[in-house]
């Protein structure tokens, strides 16, 4: 029951974000980077919306990316870092911004539940401070190379 | 019934210290890579294969293969293919050499291999002069490499040019000096 009320609510908010998207699209912000991956059931929720997630997508500060049970989802941003989770995972991009010229290098983001691999890009290189990411558990500060979180259900 | 059992027992076998959340390191990154666990970042974890409990003050352990493999298959096998660099160094005359020639073709190449290819043309300069004088050159230099991938017929979802000035140099100097290996252009197709 629980799966269908899920379902059904998917489906209208998918029809609800084609509906509001000529309005919002003024507004949107930049895109900083995208979906490269797509394995099974993968979410990107906006504004409150939940819609399956497809490659190409542009990824915007503040979305949520999600998997379900057999999915999997790689997402690439700007800097070159790539973020690719396991089955069952949560994350929000809190706040994204690679501009060296403007001395800007922040990636922020809240990991919830499941499994992340993350590849840091030239963000790390820059400033070995700039990405990090907040679990129930506490800060993960990656310095740079390849990192691999699990949060526990 | 004592199928469900004996999934019940392996999978609590599975569990004990495992279940906390953690991270480990799969690759240092020739060693400039690694993690900062805690308040201050005190607590570090610098070796490849190691692995941390990211709540409280435990130390550093090895992550067995088989730890790996069950915690982070999946996540490793949704990797998407990974971002390809390619630095294009200015010569002193405008005029490209074979070399840029092709480099470009490999970009070309780089992008068709991809669905949705994003590509970013970012300019760089040395410390020489000064920083927003260098933004603007950065910004030159990088619209001429994009003018002649368009030309060449690049293909792209996307294609972004951006300037890191000064602010993003390959041999690191003190400011107002002149390296001519800092004055390029980096392509990122990914």
């Amino acid at each position: 029951m629980t799966c269908f009320n899920n379902y059904m609510l998917r489906a209208f908010s998918m029809v609800a974000a084609v509906w509001i998207a000529p309005a919002a699209a003024e507004n949107l912000p930049e895109p900083v980077g995208h979906v490269a991956r797509v394995e099974g059931a993968a979410y990107i929720s906006s504004r409150g919306y939940t819609n399956p997630a497809k490659v190409g997508q542009a990824i915007v500060p503040g979305v949520a990316l999600s998997t379900g049970a057999e999915g999997g989802l790689g997402v690439i941003l700007g800097d070159g870092s790539v973020l690719a989770f396991g089955p069952h995972s949560e994350l929000t991009l809190d706040d994204y911004r690679f501009a060296p010229a403007s001395d800007e290098l922040r990636l922020r983001a809240t990991l919830n539940r499941g499994t992340l691999n993350l590849i840091a890009g030239d963000m790390a290189r820059l400033d070995p401070q700039a990405i990090a990411v907040d679990t129930p558990d506490g800060r993960i500060g990656v310095r740079g190379g390849q990192v691999l979180m699990k949060v526990a259900p | 019934m004592l199928m469900q059992t004996m999934v019940l027992l392996a999978m609590s076998a599975m569990g004990g210290c495992a279940q906390q959340s953690y991270v480990m390191l799969a690759d240092d990154n020739g060693g400039r890579g690694g993690v900062a666990l805690g308040e201050d970042g005190q607590r570090r974890l610098e070796v490849t294969g190691q692995g941390m409990v990211i709540a409280g003050t435990g130390q550093a352990y090895a992550v067995s293969e088989m730890r790996r493999k069950a915690d982070f298959d999946r996540a490793l096998a949704a990797q998407p293919a990974l971002p390809e660099r390619f630095t294009l160094h200015l010569a002193s005359s405008s005029a490209l050499d074979s070399a840029a020639e092709q480099l470009l073709d490999s970009v070309l190449l780089a992008a068709r291999r991809r669905d949705y290819p994003v590509v970013t043309v970012i300019g760089h300069t040395d410390t020489l002069g000064h920083r927003a004088a260098n933004e603007q050159v950065g910004l030159r230099r990088a619209q001429a490499v994009a003018e002649l991938l368009r030309a060449k017929g690049l293909e792209a979802m996307e294609l972004r040019v951006e300037s890191h000035g000064e602010r993003n140099l390959l041999v690191a100097t003190p400011d107002a000096t002149a390296e001519p290996r800092n004055r390029r252009v980096e392509i990122l197709v990914r």
